[in-house]
């Protein structure tokens, strides 16, 4: 149960950091995707290279009762290999756009994984025991003599060294033309649903030789095409609701059961342009990159380039809030143009809760209530809805020592720059902070900087 | 070689612009048109990279072609306001450029539609370094890149369609429109097919070689052994008419025939070059 809000920031600490230490990234270790499990006991990561690293939580140990535990390899898996399509003459990237767990049913873990054209089911199931005392086998395998055998036992099972082994359980190809940016997990445990730029598909987890096309935008002459889907997802309660986010800022909710193509939305949650704040660039950064309902599901959040937002879904005409990411580039988006970094696609997640008490809650308001999301120069931001404070961290190795609070970064946008601040010009725009997780009942945040996962914990007194 | 001195010339561009850009983002002083001069050019540049690629990226794609459109609606709208057409030796002239002082700039404002001279012009000002790297770019050119761009991303839909509901009474009216529509999406798909493939002929390829005619590009290509002198003797008389609308190529394996007259030629063009590897030899 996390403690309640009330002024009580929490204190971050670092815990660990996975990955090389050294300065030349290797590709295919670029961290792509991250996320915990629906109990928080694993966190799988995917990279570029198409392999899925999951880490377990140790038991908590009551003699360290400082902490809690820390996250060591569990499995590596390459979930998937660089393909060519030789129709197209294209290659197809392995990189993992996206994991995402089911909930635990029995013994062994089941995760989705994507690239940008083909999901599959990953089963993972940890052996500790084998079968031992055959009686046509010896144990090394050789088959025995039949004439040698004289009686007959029961083969039993003897404790072996922890195996963990993952086999893909199911693979839904071929659905997909364009590039899959989403995958989402129905509330139903059965379905889910996968998205690319111009289409989202709605698939039954048994059965890999069909899907459903519930959203398509594709014109019927491309040179038509102003905007594409950049996320979705579905609601996590009802099941018959998801939203889906676009290139231009706006966030369509649609409900299955009004018609068999959801192409006409039930809502469209978009706002006004500030007149103000108008440039060449107000609709590259209105791009919606991530969206992210709340854990009651009655908020959403969106990220843009600059911001993130809260929209109440009874309300869709603006959000309820906005934050600020990173404002002071908004008088350097012709440079992050011009590099590109203007199209980068950040991430941002809920802290985790405890759906329960939030249900039985009658003033939701005393609940932790804060949103994460990453910047450049290996910054992340916090911004805690409550207090209406935030604060920027960095995930860097330099501040690597257990238990050591992390000292909150300041970034100088013009004037005078204090001692311990950082003027804009000198923020690295190659160390980007795209993904990040925060586990879903304890103050356990995973960050990933371009080849690195860091593991923050609150401070536990 | 010519590759390598596009390559050079790219990268020239490229650190040009990072100094542009960094001059829009810092500098008030920029006119507003010559902003906006250079975000088009910028969106139009990686347009153009774009297209070199084996895949470019819808999204990215998309938002920059969004912007080309709204620069350019801009520049229509502008442009419906001054019916005046601007010469480009009357630029000092021109009210909408009143921030500038520099005598020697003159931008061609695209003035839209069909009086526009469609050719990309690049004017260089000796004393402004920022016009000297902009290129002026046209309404058609703006209009045919996003057409390009977005054309070549419709991909041949090579995968089975995805099974529908089938549909019930309760379905809105626009469902059963789609098994209509399917039949238009095939020729849709089509015609994807065809801009698909589309990409692969000369006319879609860089503008060097739309520039240059057929025949240039084959200028170096020794065709001399293919001249109708040489091979209009061993011409059949019953085949004569249809070879007259021959191509001189389609002589070629008359050639090989056992003609005396061609071994006698082909004789001496063996003695010819016999002769000529002599002097370079310098036997």
């Amino acid at each position: 149960f996390l403690g309640a809000g009330g002024g009580n920031d929490i204190q971050w600490c670092f815990s660990q950091v996975k990955g090389a230490v050294d300065d030349d990234v290797a590709e295919a270790d670029i961290i792509s995707t991250v996320e915990f499990n629906h109990s928080g006991e694993l966190l799988a990561t995917g990279d570029k290279g198409g392999r899925v690293v999951i880490f377990q939580q140790e038991q908590e140990n009551k003699t360290q009762s400082h902490s809690r535990g820390e996250y060591n390899v569990y499995s590596t898996f390459q979930s998937h290999e660089p393909e060519f399509d030789y129709l197209k003459s294209l290659e197809i990237e392995e990189k993992i756009n996206k994991i995402r767990w089911l909930p635990q049913k029995n013994a062994a873990q089941f995760l989705l994984s994507t690239n940008d054209k083909t999901i599959k089911l990953w089963k993972i199931s940890e052996r500790d025991k084998r079968p031992e005392g055959y009686n046509l086998k010896e144990e090394d395998g050789r088959y025995r003599d039949p004439t040698t055998v004289t009686t007959l036992r029961v083969p039993v099972f003897r404790p072996m060294d922890l195996m963990v082994e993952a086999s893909p359980r199911r693979i839904f190809a071929n659905a997909h033309t364009y590039h899959i940016n989403s995958i989402s997990i129905n509330s139903d445990y059965e379905t889910y649903l996968s998205a690319d730029d111009l289409r989202i598909n709605l698939w039954h987890l048994e059965i890999t030789d069909r899907s459903f096309n519930i959203v398509d935008i594709k014109p019927a002459n491309m040179e038509e095409l102003t905007e594409v889907i950049t996320a979705a997802e579905f609601h996590p309660n009802s099941c018959s609701t998801f939203v889906y986010s676009s290139s231009k800022g706006t966030i369509r909710l649609c409900d299955m059961r009004a018609s068999a193509l959801c192409d006409r939305h039930s809502k469209l949650f978009e706002e006004p342009e500030d007149p103000s704040n108008r440039s060449f660039f107000s609709e590259i950064i209105s791009s919606i990159s991530d969206v992210k309902f709340s854990h009651s599901g009655r908020y959403m959040m969106t990220r843009d380039y600059l911001s993130v937002k809260i929209w109440d879904l009874n309300m869709e005409n603006r959000p309820v809030e906005t934050y600020q990411v990173h404002e002071y580039l908004r008088s350097k988006l012709c440079s992050l143009y011009e590099n590109d970094c203007i199209f980068d696609k950040f991430e941002c997640c809920w802290n985790g809760s405890d759906r329960q008490v939030e249900f039985l809650s009658l003033c939701t308001s005393d609940l932790p209530n804060i949103v994460m999301t990453g910047s450049y120069n290996n910054f992340f931001r916090m911004f805690d809805r409550n207090t209406k404070r935030d604060v920027t961290l960095e995930a860097s190795r330099e501040n690597n020592k257990p238990r050591t609070v992390l000292k909150p970064r300041k970034v100088c946008a013009s004037g005078k720059r204090k001692k311990d601040e950082i003027s804009v010009d000198s923020l690295d725009f190659n160390k980007k902070i795209l993904h990040t997780a925060w586990h879903p009942k304890e103050n356990i945040i995973a960050v990933a900087t371009t080849n690195n996962l860091y593991i923050f914990q609150d401070k536990m007194n | 070689m010519l590759g390598r001195g596009l390559k050079r010339k790219l990268s020239d561009y490229e650190e040009n612009m990072a100094g542009l850009s960094s001059a829009f983002d810092s500098s008030r002083s920029l006119p507003y048109p010559l902003k906006r001069q250079l975000v088009l050019n910028m969106c139009l540049t990686k347009l153009q990279t774009y297209k070199m690629l084996v895949e470019p990226n819808l999204h990215r794609s998309v938002l920059i072609a969004n912007t080309v459109r709204q620069i350019q609606e801009e520049m229509r709208q502008e442009s419906s306001q001054q019916p005046v057409n601007i010469c480009p030796a009357l630029a000092p002239a021109s009210h909408s450029y009143t921030g500038m002082e520099s005598p020697g700039i003159s931008l061609q404002l695209p003035s839209g539609g069909g009086q526009q001279e469609s050719h990309c012009c690049d004017l260089r000002s000796v004393e402004d370094p920022i016009e000297n790297s902009l290129l002026i770019v046209s309404d058609d050119d703006m209009s045919s890149a996003i057409s390009s761009i977005l054309k070549d991303l419709d991909f041949v839909e090579d995968i089975s369609p995805p099974t529908c509901l089938v549909p019930t009474a309760d379905d809105q009216p626009k469902f059963p429109e789609n098994t209509g529509l399917k039949l238009e999406d095939d020729r849709q798909d089509l015609k994807g097919a065809e801009c698909v493939f589309g990409s692969f002929e000369i006319s879609n390829s860089t503008s060097y070689l739309k520039d240059l005619a057929i025949d240039d590009i084959f200028e170096d290509i020794d065709t001399s052994m293919y001249d109708s002198d040489f091979c209009c003797p061993p011409l059949m008389p019953p085949r004569s008419p249809s070879l007259a609308t021959e191509e001189p190529l389609k002589t070629f394996p008359s050639c090989n025939s056992s003609s005396a007259n061609n071994i006698q030629i082909c004789r001496t063009d063996l003695s010819e070059l016999d002769h000529i590897m002599e002097i370079l030899v310098g036997s």
